[in-house]
């Protein structure tokens, strides 16, 4: 009872304990920050009023309403052990809160001898602190007196120095006109220019002081001295280019006018390169003279390495001096403009004179020379144009080359007509020689093989040569004149169609103008040029232009001459120069036919006993034209026949033909209008072309020759009047020529009957037209 | 006329001499010399009527010889010359000669009965061109602007000049030259050319032809190998002096000019036959 009295006796006190308890446990719980999770774990029962006052956990516990409620609401047993519960509950936490007091105890004081320690250090650091500020203080004020010191001196050393550097100055000054004298005597000009330049300004600068302007005077003596000298150097040409570039640079830094440097350099320039042109001048000879010394690929490699690799070296010097110095765009654009001008000049002539050594350049043989020559030539023009862009010289020398290319073809044009030419006389002598020796002449075959092959031949050389225009190592093949127009209107058409229109053009002089002049050409050789151009047509011209083409291969498509023009103009020069063979060997037989009958007196003319000599003669010239034609022609289609012609057609001849011609004659009492209408008739019917083309084979060329001479034999009877055995005559000989022509041509009948038209015109032309026996004529024609 | 038919001619006998009478100057008349070895020759005289497009023909009798040649003179045209063929036993000899036609065919005005050869009238002869010493005559010629009294005939190489006398009556050999060289030359065909005052003729033989001056008789240009083959007749331009065409056995027609005698003018060639 005790417990319970005293219990509401302490109780009252309880409340401010645990009030005085509670606030530095709050404190406590507000330093940890935690919440209050004590009155959640005992709860007990005051769990229904959780956070309120009367929660002994809670925050806001008020122990007055708290023990009221007890004493209100719980019985006393129960209050009893609600004080034993808190009786116990407060020795428990009494004795953690001892616990946690010792711990933390033991902690604090280890911390406070620690801070104790600190203390003690942080004391002796100030010390030594203090120590060193004073150090400091003592080392600036020794500074300060020092530089204060030093302060005088200093400024002494600079103006000495000051003074020094000038007196160095006035001493270069003072000693500048001996030093350049000496520099002038030796010879060391660039130097001189340098200290003249060091110094100059400052002259300039204190000439008012009457010692300054003496050196001046002195120095500007001494460089006008200098200049005068450099100048004379470079009048005097005997130095090279290097040299005269320094010169000139040396020059135009003791300020002389540029403009007139320029001329004098230029002009000192030119007399030097000039007098290469005229070396190279010497060189060419007069016009007209012997050819030139050297050949021509010397010559320009020598023009190239004197003339054009000097004036590179003017131009590069020139411009490193003129144009593309520093400090000289004032003067660039003159300069430039006046080395241009320079430069074309001399181009100018050097062109020149290259080119009048390319025209002495005529030798037909190898071309590579040329080429070289002209390659090295381009070459180096080409550099120079690098050099110069603003020069023509390179547009001119390929101009120079054009032309000389395009002469070049020319020349090769002409030599290979020539060539022509001479084989051409070559075969005329070959077919007039063996008459004259008397041995076997070559055919004409082997003539006319031989003749195709060496102009086949020189044709291909001439295109090997004129080639190496084009070779992919020559620099302008690369051109657009060299890749084109060379090709196309150069070597097609100027060389190559060319040659073969003169080809033709030469084969039809033979029949235009020296036809009619007479036999001045030889018919073998007529034959053979007929059958040449034929070969041309049928394949010579293509092989020709496709190689051609194959070799220059062609880019651009201008328009060209066409395989198939050239060969119709071959083919009508080879079909006109047949013609011509057939005409004049037509004339030559018609000749001696023709003196056969006008010579003859017919009308007392005695019995005929034999053929006429020139009767034979027509055959056996007929004979050798046949073999000379076979050589060169085939055979040609024949109409059909039998082997035993000649006598098959006589008996048609003799009879049936020959009666019915004759009878007009016979019976001039005959109506007038049947004969002439027969006539008419006749006219037409049986129309003979006498000088028609000739196709090309052996028949039709002996046809023609054949029907020319019958023509005239019988135009030759017509104008003469004939005696009895006049006829008789006629009628042997044509049976004579009947018996042996018709196997030359194409068709018999037509010998038929041109030789009937021959014995029917004699027997009108007969004062006593008696016919001889046809039994008797072949007797007499068997007979020889 | 080109809508007109062809007018045809027929001859009985071969003929191969033709010449128009330059001295009709109303009526386009044509003389045909006839070519017969046996029976007697004939002149036609041809009247073209172009109006009516008809031909009116009177037929001469020419008894000495076949006609090689004929020309009529200029002046008279009653007056024409031949060259005939006379034929004996042993030879030919081919003379020239001078005729008259009768007067009542000058005009040709009438045209004679049907029967032609019944009625065929003879040629009167006026002269002779003597040719004994020359050789064959081949062709006569009169001077083209002349009265009718001058002509040229060519006789194998020589050409002779004659004057004619007494009307005609009488020929007078005025002026020869004869042409030099190798070989049997011969004259085939001869024209007087009507400009230089008729002071010019030109000939042919064989394959050349040749100018002459008639004053001095000398021969002034030459054209060798005129044609390839034979040159079978020529004549001048009546309108221009310089020009003269000639054609040849070789089937072509060449026109020169005589001032340049090396080339022709023209060649033609679209003939392949004569």
């Amino acid at each position: 009872m005790s417990a319970s009295a005293g219990g509401p006796v302490a109780a009252p006190a309880e409340p401010s304990a645990e009030a005085g308890k509670r606030r530095p446990h709050g404190m406590l719980k507000l330093y940890y920050g935690l919440p209050d999770a004590a009155g959640e774990a005992r709860g007990g029962p005051a769990r229904g009023d959780l956070g309120g006052p009367t929660d002994i956990n809670g925050p806001h516990f008020d122990p007055e309403v708290f023990l009221t409620k007890l004493r209100k609401e719980c019985p006393l047993a129960q209050l009893m052990d609600c004080e034993t519960d808190t009786v116990k509950q407060i020795r428990a936490l009494d004795s953690d809160m001892q616990t946690l007091v010792y711990e933390n105890y033991n902690k604090f004081i280890s911390a406070t001898d620690t801070i104790r320690k600190m203390k003690n250090d942080f004391k002796k650091m100030e010390d030594e602190m203090d120590c060193l500020a004073t150090n400091m203080a003592v080392i600036t004020e020794f500074s300060a007196r020092i530089s204060s010191t030093l302060q005088d001196q200093h400024v002494q050393i600079t103006k000495l120095s000051g003074v020094h550097s000038l007196l160095r100055k006035l001493q270069f000054l003072f000693e500048l006109p001996a030093r350049l004298t000496k520099c002038v005597e030796l010879a060391a000009y660039g130097q001189a220019v340098r200290y003249y330049g060091k110094a100059r300004s400052i002259l300039h600068q204190y000439q008012h002081m009457p010692s300054f302007q003496g050196i001046q005077d002195d120095c500007q003596k001494i460089m006008a001295d200098l200049a005068r000298r450099l100048r004379e150097k470079f009048r005097d040409g005997g130095s090279g280019a290097k040299d005269l570039a320094e010169c000139v640079g040396l020059l135009l830094q003791l300020g002389e006018p540029a403009e007139e440097l320029c001329d004098e350099f230029l002009a000192h320039a030119r007399s030097r390169l000039e007098a290469e042109l005229e070396a190279m001048e010497a060189e060419l000879g007069q016009p007209g003279a012997a050819g030139p010394s050297t050949d021509i690929l010397e010559f320009t490699d020598r023009g190239c390495n004197s003339f054009v690799g000097n004036l590179c070296l003017v131009i590069a010097s020139y411009q490193e001096l003129f144009v593309s110095r520093e400090g000289a765009r004032a003067i660039a654009r003159m300069a430039h403009d006046k080395l241009v001008a320079f430069v074309d000049r001399l181009i100018a002539h050097y062109f020149a004179l290259v080119e009048r050594r390319i025209q002495l350049e005529r030798g037909l043989g190898d071309n590579s020379l040329l080429v070289r020559a002209l390659d090295r030539f381009h070459r180096r023009l080409q550099a120079l144009a690098r050099l110069l862009p603003a020069s023509q010289a390179a547009a001119a020398g390929t101009e120079i080359v054009v032309r000389a290319a395009k002469e070049r073809i020319r020349q090769y044009l002409q030599a290979l007509q020539s060539f022509f030419l001479d084989c051409l006389t070559d075969v005329r002598q070959s077919l007039a020689a063996p008459r004259l020796v008397g041995k076997e002449s070559p055919s004409l075959a082997e003539l006319l093989g031989t003749l195709s092959a060496s102009i086949l031949n020189q044709i291909k050389s001439v295109l090997a040569y004129v080639h190496l225009f084009t070779a992919k190592d020559i620099t302008f093949s690369n051109k657009p004149y060299f890749k084109g127009e060379f090709c196309i209107q150069g070597v097609r058409e100027g060389l190559i169609v060319s040659f073969i229109k003169s080809i033709c053009q030469t084969a039809r002089q033979f029949f235009e103008t020296v036809s009619d002049k007479g036999g001045a050409t030889p018919p073998a050789l007529l034959l053979l040029l007929s059958r040449f151009c034929l070969d041309y047509e049928t394949s010579t011209i293509s092989y020709i232009l496709t190689l051609t083409d194959e070799q220059f291969l062609v880019q651009d498509h201008s328009p060209v001459t066409l395989v198939t023009v050239l060969c119709a103009e071959a083919r009508e020069a080879a079909q006109k120069l047949l013609n011509h063979y057939v005409k004049v060997q037509g004339l030559i037989i018609s000749q001696m036919l023709r003196k056969s009958v006008e010579t003859r007196d017919w009308i007392s003319t005695i019995e005929p006993r034999n053929v006429r000599a020139v009767m034979k003669r027509v055959v056996e010239d007929a004979t050798s034209i046949d073999v000379q034609v076979g050589l060169l022609y085939e055979e040609g289609v024949r109409k059909a026949q039998s082997s035993d012609s000649s006598k098959r057609t006589f008996s048609v001849y003799s009879s049936s033909r020959q009666q019915s011609r004759y009878a007009p004659s016979y019976t001039p009492s005959a109506p007038m209008d049947t004969n002439l209408l027969s006539n008419i008739q006749k006219l037409f019917s049986e129309r003979i072309d006498i000088f028609s083309p000739v196709e090309f084979n052996k028949v039709s060329v002996l046809t023609g020759i054949i029907k020319i001479s019958l023509k005239t034999f019988l135009e030759c009877v017509r104008l003469r009047a004939f005696g009895r055995y006049g006829l008789q005559q006629i009628q042997v000989d044509c049976y004579y020529l009947q018996l042996y022509l018709w196997r030359f041509v194409s068709d018999e009948n037509l010998v038929h009957f041109l030789l009937d038209e021959i014995v029917g015109s004699t027997a009108h032309r007969c004062l006593d037209p008696v016919p001889m026996e046809q039994s008797v004529i072949e007797v007499i024609c068997e007979r020889g | 006329m080109e809508d007109d038919a062809p007018v045809i001619y027929g001859l009985e006998f071969q003929a191969r001499a033709l010449t128009p009478q330059t001295a009709e100057t109303d009526a386009i008349r044509f003389l045909v010399g006839t070519q017969s070895l046996k029976y007697d020759n004939q002149i036609h005289i041809i009247d073209f009527d172009d109006e009516n497009n008809i031909i009116n023909k009177n037929v001469l009798l020419h008894q000495v010889g076949e006609i090689w040649h004929i020309s009529a003179s200029p002046a008279d045209k009653g007056v024409l010359a031949t060259c005939y063929n006379k034929t004996s036993d042993s030879k030919v000899m081919t003379c020239a000669a001078v005729w008259r036609m009768p007067k009542e065919l000058e005009s040709g005005s009438h045209e004679s009965p049907d029967d032609s050869s019944s009625n065929a009238q003879t040629l009167e002869l006026l002269c002779h061109l003597d040719n004994t010493a020359y050789g064959n005559m081949a062709c006569v010629a009169w001077e083209p602007m002349g009265d009718g009294k001058k002509l040229i005939s060519l006789a194998d190489n020589h050409l002779l000049l004659w004057d004619l006398q007494e009307s005609s009556t009488k020929a007078v050999l005025s002026g020869s030259v004869a042409l030099e060289g190798k070989g049997q030359l011969k004259f085939t065909s001869g024209q007087w050319s009507p400009h230089h005052n008729c002071t010019q003729v030109a000939t042919a033989n064989d394959t050349a032809i040749r100018g002459w001056d008639t004053r001095s008789m000398s021969q002034i240009y030459c054209m060798e190998n005129a044609h390839g083959q034979l040159v079978r007749d020529l004549d001048f331009n009546p309108n221009k002096q310089y020009y003269l065409a000639s054609c040849g056995d070789d089937c072509k027609v060449k026109f020169w000019d005589t001032r340049n005698v090396g080339e022709p003018v023209k060649t033609l060639e679209e003939h392949s036959h004569w």
